[in-house]
């Protein structure tokens, strides 16, 4: 029994001294930074929590509904469109940028009959789709048959930083079907000026 | 009076002649035109809004990028192979289907369908392919591939961030750190860009390379990288902490502890700033000032014991509010402006706790999906305020043509237009009347006139028959889609509930990780406080000891 008693005394004691060798050490090398917590770059990467069955099901849900809600804005965007502009009454106006064209759009400013009726201002994504080959159409809406101006304004840097005013007016008559215009942002070769062409569907 | 008021009646029918016409009148280009630019905008929700079946068959690699672009991906393996199966592939459809494979975490299909890239790929796509291949070959575990790939770079972001990933896996995979060195250098001489995101990387650059020169033992020229490093970048914290141990290792005690207090404006919850306050004291220790050691682990213990509290505090907030009201929604919560407060500056309670669970992925992931849905949300929000708007618009015009139909008397229209003719009958038979007069009168013209009159009424009473069908049809439309919106509403806003419960729950998890770390940041300054405690108690029996020990007498 005693024997006993004093092999769990020693084991007590052991484990005593072997927790304050740990201590120490621990309080000796403070700076080992913790890799779990801080990879190379320094950034923190936490542990990622187990795979969540629930979450699986929400984010299966989601793909769902997103379809469901996409194919109901098309609708309604569909119905939007006949109702407020039929083909008959219709008016869009677009813009586009020719190739190799080193212009940057700041703005477009468009008036119909004098009347501002639309402006956009541009970011890089948006330029850079325009450069790509993207078409945006800045304007939809319902016009009478007769007479009508369309002025746009168009306002951006072109080569060299200069900074650039350009308006452009267009006389044209609206008839009983759907009129689409679209606005060309182009550059004079050689002076690098900006030049806005018109071409009409 | 009468022709006038004909026409605006004409003209008020036309405007409901194509009311539901599906097919679309835009010419081909400009709608490819427009999807083209709502796609490379990342407006992937508009652009897939705007593809009608049609565009989708002929375009599905653009669907396919619009889908993913979107977070819709149970269709896109099945469409991939569809894609693939196309004739006539470009090198950019090759791009984008290599692509979007990359991004499902499949680089051996990526490398594949990259292989087949002849040389034809536009200039600002060839930079992103050596990037992704690079990056696919990492992952596969070889760096002399992805080294092979990424030559013949020229510049820019996606070189520099190429060759960073690069040095990365040469570092974690070999004792041997010269290359990922050489790769960072590459990195760096290639990042020439002013933009922020190309400022960030330098920090990272300059941070890594930083950490493996300490580890090589270089320390002089691990510190004049973390010296590049601005300071109000996200790297700062490691970059501070990391020069502070090289400057103590390097014998300059008053350089660390300046670069350690330095970090006391930075949030604890970043462990570069946990790690410094601990190595204070230890600074201190070294240099054998004891008070100051004492003092410096009493602070760190403290400044530990204040963070654990706000951590249960935040950890009480998500149980009782929930993670959206607390991180997402813009709330004002009675007695929380503390916490709630979004002040300009970016170190706040708030945006620190924001900040280091957004930097886990799956919580990202979580969140993004959340907005999402939010966005889906108001765009749901908007068309039940325009169906409103349209509904009460029908139901005036219905009312207003019932108006207009019933003081509409078409049977007295054909007897004015009856005698009307009859009267230019009756005056081509007066006598008198010749040929040069009769045009001199233009009474051709008259009679074409009354002809197209006549011929506007029948259009127009056919319209008046189908008006109002037409006006019903249209209310009708509007009620379906209104109950629509309700069905996909109910489903959304369960959704959104049961992603807001997930958000808690993995906020929690992640806080919980947190609370773990700070524990033992606790404890450890408490151990370093017993150390030295010990310390001084033995050196105090020992010099008891010496004087008793009648041999050192």
């Amino acid at each position: 029994m005693f024997l006993r008693f004093r092999a769990v005394f020693i084991f007590i004691v052991i484990i005593f001294f072997s927790s304050i060798a740990t201590l120490q050490a621990q309080a000796a090398d403070p700076v080992a930074i913790d890799e779990e917590t801080l990879d190379a770059a320094g950034n923190s990467q936490k542990n990622s929590p187990p795979p969540n069955a629930n979450l699986s099901a929400i984010v299966n849900d989601a793909e769902k509904i997103k379809k469901d809600i996409i194919e109901l804005n098309r609708r309604l965007y569909q119905f939007e469109e006949a109702l407020l502009y039929p083909a008959n009454t219709q008016l869009a106006v677009f813009l586009s940028y020719a190739d190799n064209n080193a212009f940057l759009l700041d703005s477009v400013e468009l008036q119909l009959d004098d009347k501002l009726v639309s402006s956009s201002l541009y970011q890089e994504a948006e330029l850079a789709a325009l450069k790509n080959g993207g078409i945006q159409r800045i304007y939809l809406g319902s016009l009478a048959d007769g007479k009508h101006k369309l002025t746009v304004q168009f306002n951006g840097q072109g080569r060299n930083d200069s900074y650039f005013r350009r308006k452009k007016a267009l006389n044209f008559i609206k008839e009983e079907q759907a009129r689409f215009i679209q606005l060309i942002v182009s550059e004079d070769r050689a002076t690098g000026e900006p030049l806005f062409k018109v071409k009409q569907w | 009076m009468l022709v006038k008021g004909i026409l605006s009646t004409w003209l008020f029918m036309l405007l409901f002649s194509n009311v539901f016409a599906a097919s679309r009148t835009i010419p081909d280009e400009l709608y490819e035109g427009m999807i083209q630019f709502e796609l490379d905008s990342g407006r992937y929700f508009d652009a897939l809004v705007l593809m009608d079946e049609s565009y989708k068959k002929t375009n599905p690699i653009k669907y396919l990028s619009a889908l993913q672009g979107f977070n819709i991906n149970q269709d896109l393996p099945q469409l991939v192979e569809q894609a693939k199966n196309q004739k006539n592939l470009t090198d950019a459809d090759y791009f984008s289907l290599g692509k979007s494979e990359y991004l499902r975490d499949d680089c051996m299909s990526a490398l594949k369908l990259f292989k087949n890239i002849q040389g034809n790929l536009p200039l600002e796509s060839k930079e992103p392919l050596a990037f992704y291949r690079a990056n696919c070959f990492i992952n596969l575990g070889s760096n002399t591939r992805a080294a092979q790939s990424l030559t013949g770079m020229i510049g820019g972001i996606w070189a520099a961030y190429a060759y960073y990933n690069l040095a990365i896996s040469y570092a974690s995979g070999s004792r041997d750190k010269t290359k990922a060195l050489v790769a960072l250098r590459v990195a760096e001489s290639l990042n020439n860009g002013a933009s922020k995101e190309a400022k960030s990387l330098n920090d990272r650059i300059n941070l890594v390379a930083g950490k493996l020169y300490l580890e090589s033992g270089k320390k002089d020229s691990a510190v004049q990288f973390f010296q590049k490093v601005y300071l109000d970048s996200e790297s700062t914290p490691p970059a501070l902490y990391f020069n502070g141990l090289a400057q103590l290792e390097l014998g300059d005690f008053r350089a660390a502890t300046q670069a350690w207090h330095s970090l006391k404006h930075y949030p604890l919850i970043n462990q570069s700033v946990s790690e410094a306050l601990l190595a204070i004291p230890f600074a201190f220790e070294r240099s054998g000032y004891i008070s100051q050691t004492i003092e410096a682990y009493l602070e760190a213990s403290n400044s530990f014991e204040s963070e654990l509290e706000k951590i249960d505090k935040i950890d009480g907030l998500l149980t009782k509010h929930g993670a959206v009201k607390i991180f997402i929604d813009d709330s004002e919560i009675e007695g929380l402006e503390w916490f709630l407060a979004k002040d300009v500056v970016r170190n706040t309670t708030r945006a620190s706790y924001y900040q280091y669970l957004m930097q886990n992925y799956g919580f990202y992931d979580q969140v993004q999906l959340f907005s999402e849905l939010s966005v889906l949300q108001t765009s749901l929000d908007f068309w039940v305020s325009q169906l409103a708007v349209f509904e009460k618009s029908l139901r005036s015009k219905l009312s207003s043509f019932r108006n207009k139909q019933s003081t509409f008397d078409g049977p007295s229209i054909i007897r004015e237009i009856n005698t009307q003719k009859n009267e230019i009958d009756a005056l081509l038979k007066q006598s008198g009347m010749n040929p040069t007069l009769a045009s001199n009168l233009e009474v051709d013209a008259m009679k074409n006139n009354i002809e197209a009159l006549r011929q506007r009424l029948d259009d127009l009473q056919q319209k008046i028959q189908k008006g109002e069908r037409r006006l019903n049809d249209q209310l009708t439309e509007v009620k379906r889609l209104g109950q629509d919106i309700i069905k996909i509403e109910r489903n959304l806003k369960q959704l959104h509930r049961a992603l807001g419960d997930e958000l808690t729950k993995s906020a929690r998890l992640h806080l919980a990780s947190l609370r773990k770390k700070m524990v033992s940041n606790f404890e450890r300054s408490e151990q370093g406080l017993i150390h030295i405690f010990e310390d001084m108690a033995e050196s105090k029996q020992m010099k008891k000891r010496n004087l008793l020990d009648g041999r050192y007498q």
